[in-house]
């Protein structure tokens, strides 16, 4: 295999096609340039990867609000007795119900130790879909730390295969410069 | 993609705006930090995260894969961060927080490399922040970016060089 050269990152990040990564893991193994360049990239990502992660200041909080009136400036008392008319006309022709206005969103930020509670409503809570919703979230997050957990484990068994065969290639060329002055002091000593 | 992201997003299509909330907790502080290595200021990346998740809620509906919600998020981070630094030219370097915390390990290396981090051009810190932080595939960094695969790893390569150079 040639030199990682430009798929040195998805080597790193482990995106090259799985028969591609076991090449280019021989290739590291074997190619001093490549581990030298891979070091420095290596270096370079973990100097980087040491920073560490901000807490948000503020929590934001998503509250759907109720439409304003479009009518609001005007008095509504004008309104009543019209309002009236037309409602029990529409529940005389169509009694089905008709959808509700679209909530329109509205993003209040709360402060970040505040536990994050929905905004204060005159009808009911629904405590037991807001516990619902609060474990649904923490079943999400646990399983996303296991996939986390896994995505880290699997980089650091990439890792100890690269460096066990690297630890290999040191000990095969230890041994060869062994031998190699093996020969050479034999040579010096029957020259002398 | 988080598991559940689907069908939270489903619930908010079929008419529970509450449960957005759920998609704001999961992805809040990625989000924010994603911005503020961008754009350097506590204050600002928070609102510019509010403003996204606003931003997110309008456009649910236009979001064609719902596995994709994490890049699209990104996506609309990217454009909300482009717009700010667009009408910021000029004052585009991330400024050191005195307030956070340092690494007890080594601090100054720690500046030193956050420093390095905001001196790097928009696209490539972005690449370097994406990839580095966030663990986004090439694919989906060059779909948030809008540019070829091999632009986004030239980006990362060179960021990572000028990195070099400046922490030499």
């Amino acid at each position: 295999m040639a030199h990682l050269n430009d798929k040195l990152a998805d080597f790193f990040y482990e995106e090259l096609p799985a028969s591609e990564m076991v090449e280019a893991r021989r290739h590291v193994a074997e190619c001093g340039e490549c581990r030298t360049h891979l070091q420095l990239f290596e270096k370079t990502h973990l100097a980087l990867k040491a920073l560490p992660e901000a807490e948000p200041p503020r929590r934001v909080v998503f509250t759907p609000a109720a439409r304003p009136a479009r009518w609001g400036v005007l008095d509504w008392r004008f309104f009543a007795p019209m309002a009236a008319a037309v409602a029990a006309l529409v529940l005389a022709v169509m009694p089905a119900r008709s959808p509700a206005p679209a909530p329109v969103p509205v993003a209040v930020t709360a402060p970040a130790s505040a536990p994050v509670v929905p905004q204060a409503q005159p009808q009911n809570i629904d405590y037991d879909r807001i516990v619902d919703q609060v474990r649904q979230t923490d079943r999400a997050w646990f399983a996303d730390q296991l996939a986390k957990r896994d995505r880290e484990i699997r980089q650091l068994e990439g890792q100890l295969a690269y460096y066990e065969s690297y630890q290999r290639t040191i000990v095969k060329e230890t041994m060869e410069n062994a031998s190699s002055i093996q020969l050479l002091a034999q040579r010096t000593s029957s020259q002398d | 993609m988080k598991s559940d992201d689907r069908q939270v997003i489903e619930r908010v299509l079929n008419g529970d705006p509450d449960a957005f909330n759920i998609l704001i907790r999961e992805w809040e502080k990625p989000i924010f930090n994603f911005i503020l290595r961008m754009i350097g200021d506590r204050d600002e990346a928070m609102d510019l995260c509010q403003d996204c998740f606003m931003k997110a809620y309008r456009e649910l509906k236009t979001l064609k894969d719902r596995d994709r919600f994490s890049s699209w998020l990104y996506r609309i981070a990217h454009n909300t961060c482009l717009s700010k630094l667009r009408r910021d030219h000029g004052k585009t370097w991330v400024e050191l927080d005195p307030d956070r915390g340092a690494s007890p390990s080594s601090p100054e290396n720690r500046i030193a490399v956050e420093k390095a981090l905001g001196h790097l051009p928009e696209d490539q810190r972005e690449v370097v922040v994406l990839k580095v932080f966030h663990a986004l595939k090439f694919e989906e960094i060059a779909a948030i970016q809008n540019a070829p695969v091999s632009t986004v790893k030239s980006r990362l390569y060179m960021g990572f060089e000028k990195l070099r150079s400046i922490l030499r």
